[in-house]
């Protein structure tokens, strides 16, 4: 059945890919937002969220944070272990979306996955899920000001879907359509992401802010690296899949 | 002989086909969310480390 085999090949290639984005997190994404957060304010850092609970009264800073005093992962292996897990389960959602694109397409032969193709389906991937929603909405690591999660979210989702349907009209639409694509990339940014007047950081000390900031640019230079690689392994697995399996199988059997 | 034209002589079912895989994006796109999207406290703590990687809108 092609929904189930679907479901298992994603199992595999979110797994590949959780691997290759967990290695860049924790070797070069993790210290820097561990560092950003020790510079919020005790308050906020999660094992000290679970000692407030405990009953000691206590002020929050000026952030609209929601960490407050609701349940988190300890600091070191517990948390470790929560990221594995979300790293995972964003590889098989990933990887689920486009093996189901990718299968319908080949189904109908509008394509024929090879491997070099599987790689410029990651980059189309990073290009519309990170590298489009970050020039409105850069990464952001902890501390930084930014506007309700919400209206951000929205732009997020508009971006990511109107950059997806605009890589889709240029690339599978006639000639003449292909403008049109080009429109449905940049009108989100015509449209404009949800900003903050003011400074980023509101921290007092400059010092501290001149730190934030340069672990900031660290930290959009390197999540991209992050994503680009989680979104190649995606690609060229999830071709590899489709290609081998996922449908070629269903041609045999049927 | 591409796979559409095998497809067509073995007779795929179209309609079927476009069903599970709309079922598998929208099973994606569920687990996506409860990542990076479920407003929950506790998801939010949980996946925090990964929706800042990936840069999804967090706090």
């Amino acid at each position: 059945m092609l929904f189930s085999r679907i479901v298992y090949a994603s199992l595999l290639v979110g797994l590949l890919s959780a691997l290759v984005l967990s290695a860049v997190q924790q070797w070069q994404v993790a210290p820097i937002i561990f560092a950003a957060e020790a510079y919020e304010g005790a308050e906020y850092t999660p094992t000290l969220a679970a000692e407030e609970a405990d009953g000691h009264s206590h002020e929050h800073g000026h952030h609209d944070h929601s960490h407050g005093e609701e349940w988190a992962p300890a600091d070191g292996a517990e948390r470790l272990f929560y990221s594995l897990m979300s790293n995972l389960f964003a590889g098989i959602g990933f990887s689920l979306v486009l093996m189901a694109i990718m299968s319908q397409l080949q189904l109908r032969g509008m394509i024929n996955l090879t491997p070099a193709k599987g790689i410029l389906w990651g980059f189309a991937g990073f290009v519309a899920v990170f590298a489009a929603p970050a020039i409105g909405l850069p990464p952001e690591i902890p501390g930084i000001e930014a506007p309700p999660v919400e209206y951000r979210q929205i732009w997020w989702l508009l971006t990511v879907a109107l950059t997806g349907a605009g890589i889709a009209v240029l690339i599978f639409a006639s000639i003449r359509y292909k403008v049109a694509g080009l429109a449905l990339m940049l009108l989100p940014h015509i449209i404009g992401a949800p900003m903050i007047s003011g400074a980023e950081f509101k921290h007092p000390d400059p010092v501290v802010v001149a730190e934030l900031t340069s672990l900031h640019h660290e930290f959009i230079t390197i999540s991209a690296v992050a994503n680009l690689l989680f979104w190649l392994v995606i690609g060229l697995a999830s071709s590899w899949a489709v290609s081998r399996w996922i449908v070629k199988h269903d041609v045999v059997e049927t | 002989m591409s796979s559409a034209d095998i497809n067509v002589k073995v007779g795929v079912n179209t309609s079927s086909s476009l069903l599970q895989t709309a079922a598998a994006m929208a099973f994606g796109l569920a687990i996506l969310f409860a990542v990076g999207f479920a407003p929950m406290s506790a998801a939010h703590n949980a996946a925090h480390d990964t929706r800042h990687t990936l840069a999804f809108p967090c706090h």
